[in-house]
C-alpha cells in the first residue's frame, strides 16, 4: 500500500475548452457520455419510430417521409432499401453507441472514482482519449447516415457475404456506408479498450484507505466485470472487422468464397463466412452482458437504498456476476444454431446457455428479497428499479426457450426472438440507466430532477414497453425482416396487432422526449442541491460525501477513510436508518 | 486537473497505475492476436474450402532472432538508465536492431510476392500478410516511443517518472517480442508446417 500524488499538471485556473470540452475530470467525461448517449438514443429511436410507420401500415404513404427523408421516402413510403438501414442502424447505434458506450460511459466515470475514493480515474488522459474515440465513432457513423449510396444496410451483425462486397448492385450502403460502419466501429472499439482498462485499473489501484474489495458498492463490481469483459471480448471484434474489410478493400478471401452477383462470378476462392460468425458472436454475446451488469449494480444499489434494507446475499451477487462473466465467455455459439453446426456442439452451448440462468435466478431472487418487508420509497429512480426486475424477469424467461437448440430452430428470426431480446438486454438495460439518471441526478447536475415528470415518463415508458414487446411473443411465426409482411396472405392476421405496436412505440418515443426535456429544464432550473443536504437519499456510499459544487479531486482534504460495508441499513445502531461508509464500528456493531 | 495534482490519493498496488494500466493492456492484445490465430486454425481445418500450402517465408527467422536480441539490449538499456554513456550505446543499439527487424519482415514479405503468393490469393498466404502487419503496427508503435524518449533523454537528468516511462516501453518491447516469437513457432510448427 502506498499514497501517490495524482496527476502532474501546475495549479492553474481552467479554460472553457479544458473544462467542458477536453476536460480530463471523470464527473464532466460522465456527463458528455450521457449527453452524447441521449443524442444516440433519440436518433435510434426516431429510426425504430419510422420503421414502426412501416410495419405498422405497410400500404400506407405518408407525405411528410417525403419532405423528411427525400429520395429514400418518394410517395411518402419508406424505400425497401432504406428500411434494412434504418434497422440496421438503429440496432447498431442502441447496443454499441447508447446501452455500451452511454450506459458504462456515464455510470463507470461518475461511479467508479466516487463510490471506491478516488480522486479521478487511474489515467484522466485516457478517459479523456476514450471519450473523444467514442465521439468520433459516432461522428464518422452519423456522416455514413447522409451519403448518397445509403447508410450501412446489412444488419447490426454485418454478417458477410452480403457486407463482404463492395459493390453497390449488392444493397444501399453497400460501398462507403458499410467502410464506414467499419471504420466507426474500430473508433468505437479503442474507445471501449481505453476506457475498460482505465476502469479496472482504478478500481483495483486506488481504492482509498479501509475500501478493501469486499467492501466495495455493487455498482463498482459491475462495472469492474464489465470491463473485464470489454477488454477481453472486443479485440476479436476487431480481428473480425479487420479482416471483413481487407476483403472488402484489398480483394482478399477471408469470408467470401464462390460469389456471384449479377450473374458474374467474382474472384474469391477460399474463404468461409461462418469463421467471421464465430469472430463477431465471440464478442457480440459477452456483449449482452457489457449492456446488463452495469444495469445490474445501478439496480441492486438504488433498490438497497430506497427499500432501506441491506443488498441480500452481497457476495451471492457478486459471485453471481462473476459466474456470468465466465459462462458469458463459452455459450456464443448459441447465436449460430442454425449456421449447421454438429448437433453434439449445439447441445454443449445449450448446456452453457441455460446454465447462466442459474446466477441470474440468484441475482432476481436477491433483488426481490432485498426489497422484501422494506420500507419501500418509491421515487422516480426505485420505480425504475422495479421496472427493470421486472422486464429482467419477463424477457430472461423467454430466454429458456431461444438459448435451447431444438426450440430455437424453429423460432430462429422470428418476432419471439426481437421481443426477448428487446425486453431483457434492451429495455431492461435502459430502466437500469434511467433509475441511475434520476438517483444520481444531484451528484451530476447540482439539482434535483422533476419527479412528477419522472413518474409520468416511468408509467408512459413500462406501460409502452410492455404494449409493445408482449404481443410479439404470440407473433412467432412472422419472420422478423420482412419489409412489406402483409404482402404473404398468411401473415395478414398481424395486420392489427402491428398498428397496435406502432402507436406504443410513437407513444414510447414521446416519453423519452419528455424525459429528454426534464433533463434538460432540471439540470437548468431545478430545486438546488445544496450542501444542507448532502445526502439526501439517506445513502452510505462515498459520493454523498462530497461537496455539493464539482470539485476536480472530489474532496477538499484527505480522502476519506471507510470502516464498514456499504449496505448497513435499517442496523438498529445510531439515531438514523443509514450509516455511511466513513461511519467508524460502533462498540457492539460487528462488520458484516 | 489543477486541483488534484497537489492532492494524495491512496494506492492498494506496489504497482505504479500505469504500468499495472499496461499488464492489462496485455490482456487485450492477446485475445486480438488470439482471435486471429484461432481463426487461422478453423479456416485451416475447413476441408469444404481449398487450402493452399504456403511455405513461410526464411526472413522470418533471421527477424525472430533479432526481435529476440533487440529485448536484451532494451533490459541492458533500462539497467543503466543512470549511466548515460551506456543507456544511450544500449538504446540506439536496440533502435538500429528494431529497424534491422522492420527489415527482416519486409523481406519476408518480397519472398511470399516472388512465389506468388499475394494479399488477394488463397487465404493460407493472406493471413501472413496480416498478422505480421498487425504486429507490425504494435512494434513501430514501440519503435516511435523508442525514438522520442531517446531524444528526450539527451537533454535531461532522469529521474523516477522518465524511468517509469522506459521501463513501460522495456516491458512492452518484450511482450511483443514474445508475441512474435509465438506467432513464427505457431506459423512454423503448426500451420505452415
Amino acid at each position: 500500500m502506498a499514497t501517490i500524488a495524482h496527476g502532474d499538471h501546475g495549479h492553474h485556473e481552467e479554460s472553457f475548452l479544458e473544462k467542458y470540452i477536453f476536460s480530463q475530470d471523470h464527473k464532466m467525461i460522465a456527463r458528455q457520455f450521457l449527453f452524447t448517449g441521449i443524442f444516440w438514443s433519440l436518433v435510434g429511436a426516431a429510426m425504430s419510430v419510422l420503421f414502426r410507420l412501416q410495419l405498422g401500415w405497410p400500404n400506407e404513404t405518408f407525405p411528410f417521409l417525403e419532405t423528411l427523408l427525400g429520395k429514400w421516402a418518394e410517395g411518402g413510403r419508406i424505400s425497401n432499401e432504406f428500411y434494412y438501414s434504418l434497422v440496421t442502424m438503429h440496432g447498431t447505434i442502441l447496443v454499441f453507441f447508447v446501452l455500451t458506450a452511454g450506459l458504462s460511459g456515464t455510470f463507470a466515470n461518475l461511479l467508479i472514482p466516487y463510490q471506491i475514493g478516488a480522486r479521478d480515474m487511474a489515467s484522466p488522459f485516457m478517459n479523456m482519449l476514450s471519450y473523444w474515440f467514442f465521439l468520433l465513432a459516432g461522428l464518422l457513423m452519423l456522416f455514413s447516415l447522409f451519403l448518397q449510396t445509403g447508410a450501412a444496410s446489412g444488419g447490426w451483425t454485418m454478417y458477410p457475404p452480403l457486407s463482404g462486397i463492395r459493390d453497390a448492385k449488392v444493397n444501399a450502403g453497400s460501398m462507403w456506408g458499410t467502410d464506414l460502419w467499419f471504420f466507426s466501429m474500430s473508433m468505437f472499439i479503442v474507445s471501449s479498450l481505453l476506457g475498460g482498462l482505465n476502469y479496472i485499473a482504478t478500481i483495483l489501484n486506488l481504492r482509498t484507505k479501509g475500501m478493501t474489495m469486499w467492501r466495495l458498492p455493487l455498482p463498482v463490481w459491475a462495472l469492474l466485470f464489465t470491463a473485464i469483459l470489454g477488454v477481453l471480448a472486443f479485440p476479436p471484434l476487431l480481428s473480425a472487422a479487420l479482416l471483413l474489410e481487407f476483403d472488402r478493400i484489398f480483394d482478399t478471401s477471408f469470408y467470401l468464397s464462390d460469389i456471384v452477383v449479377g450473374g458474374n462470378l467474382l474472384d474469391y476462392k477460399g474463404g468461409s463466412p461462418i469463421l467471421y460468425q464465430h469472430l463477431f458472436w465471440f464478442l457480440g454475446h459477452p456483449e449482452v452482458y457489457i449492456i446488463i451488469l452495469p444495469a445490474f449494480g445501478i439496480t441492486s444499489e438504488v433498490l438497497s437504498v430506497n427499500s432501506r434494507k441491506p443488498v441480500f446475499g452481497y457476495k451471492a451477487m457478486v459471485y453471481a456476476i462473476g459466474i456470468i462473466v465466465l459462462l458469458g465467455f463459452l455459450v456464443w455459439a448459441h447465436h449460430m444454431y442454425m449456421s449447421g453446426m454438429n448437433p453434439f456442439l449445439g447441445s454443449i452451448f445449450t448446456l452453457f446457455t441455460l446454465l447462466i440462468a442459474v446466477p441470474s435466478a440468484v441475482k432476481v431472487f436477491n433483488w426481490l428479497t432485498t426489497i422484501w418487508k422494506g420500507n419501500l420509497r418509491l421515487t422516480p429512480a426505485m420505480m425504475f428499479a422495479l421496472g427493470f426486475v421486472s422486464l429482467f424477469i419477463s424477457g430472461g424467461l423467454t430466454g429458456l426457450f431461444l438459448g435451447n437448440s431444438a426450440i430455437d430452430i424453429p423460432l430462429h428470426d422470428t418476432y419471439f426472438v426481437v421481443a426477448h431480446f428487446h425486453i431483457v438486454m434492451g429495455v431492461a438495460a435502459f430502466f437500469a440507466m434511467f433509475a441511475g439518471v434520476y438517483h444520481w441526478f444531484p451528484k451530476m447536475f447540482g439539482r434535483y430532477i422533476n419527479d412528477t415528470l419522472g413518474y409520468v415518463h416511468f408509467y408512459a415508458t413500462i406501460i409502452s414497453a410492455y404494449a409493445i414487446f408482449i404481443p410479439m411473443h404470440f407473433m412467432l411465426s412472422l419472420p422478423r425482416r420482412y419489409y412489406v409482411f402483409s404482402n404473404y396472405q398468411t401473415f395478414n392476421i398481424f395486420e392489427d396487432v402491428s398498428k397496435f405496436i406502432s402507436v406504443f412505440a410513437i407513444i414510447s418515443f414521446m416519453a423519452q422526449i419528455l424525459f429528454v426535456v426534464n433533463i434538460v429544464y432540471s439540470a437548468l432550473k431545478g430545486r438546488k442541491f445544496t450542501s444542507e443536504n448532502l445526502n439526501p437519499w439517506g445513502s452510505n456510499t462515498l459520493e454523498w460525501t462530497t461537496p455539493a459544487e464539482h470539485l476536480h479531486g472530489n474532496w477538499p482534504g484527505e480522502i476519506p477513510e471507510v470502516y464498514r460495508w456499504p449496505y448497513d441499513y435499517s442496523t438498529g445502531h445510531g439515531d438514523t436508518d443509514f450509516r455511511p461508509q466513513t461511519e467508524p464500528l460502533q462498540e457492539g456493531e460487528e462488520a458484516h | 486537473m489543477s486541483e488534484v495534482s497537489s492532492m494524495s490519493q491512496h494506492s492498494n498496488s506496489r504497482i505504479h497505475p500505469k504500468l499495472f494500466l499496461l499488464y492489462l493492456s496485455f490482456g487485450s492484445m492477446v485475445m486480438l492476436f488470439s482471435a486471429f490465430c484461432s481463426a487461422l486454425i478453423v479456416r485451416k481445418g475447413d476441408i469444404r474450402q481449398s487450402w493452399l500450402d504456403t511455405p513461410l517465408p526464411s526472413p522470418f527467422l533471421y527477424s525472430t532472432i533479432i526481435i529476440i536480441i533487440s529485448s536484451i539490449t532494451i533490459h541492458l538499456a533500462y539497467k543503466f538508465i543512470a549511466d548515460k554513456k551506456k543507456f544511450t550505446l544500449y538504446s540506439l543499439l536496440t533502435l538500429f536492431l528494431a529497424l534491422v527487424f522492420v527489415y527482416f519482415q519486409w523481406m519476408g514479405w518480397s519472398e511470399l510476392q516472388s512465389k506468388n503468393i499475394f494479399l488477394s490469393g488463397n487465404p493460407s498466404g493472406s493471413y501472413i500478410y496480416v498478422i505480421s502487419w498487425v504486429h507490425g503496427l504494435h512494434y513501430l508503435g514501440g519503435i516511435v516511443v523508442l525514438t522520442i524518449l531517446i531524444l528526450k533523454f539527451r537533454k535531461i537528468q532522469i529521474e523516477f517518472g522518465n524511468k517509469m516511462s522506459f521501463n513501460i516501453l522495456m516491458q512492452y518491447c518484450h511482450f511483443i517480442g514474445l508475441v512474435w516469437v509465438f506467432l513464427y513457432l505457431f506459423f512454423k510448427f503448426i500451420i505452415y508446417n
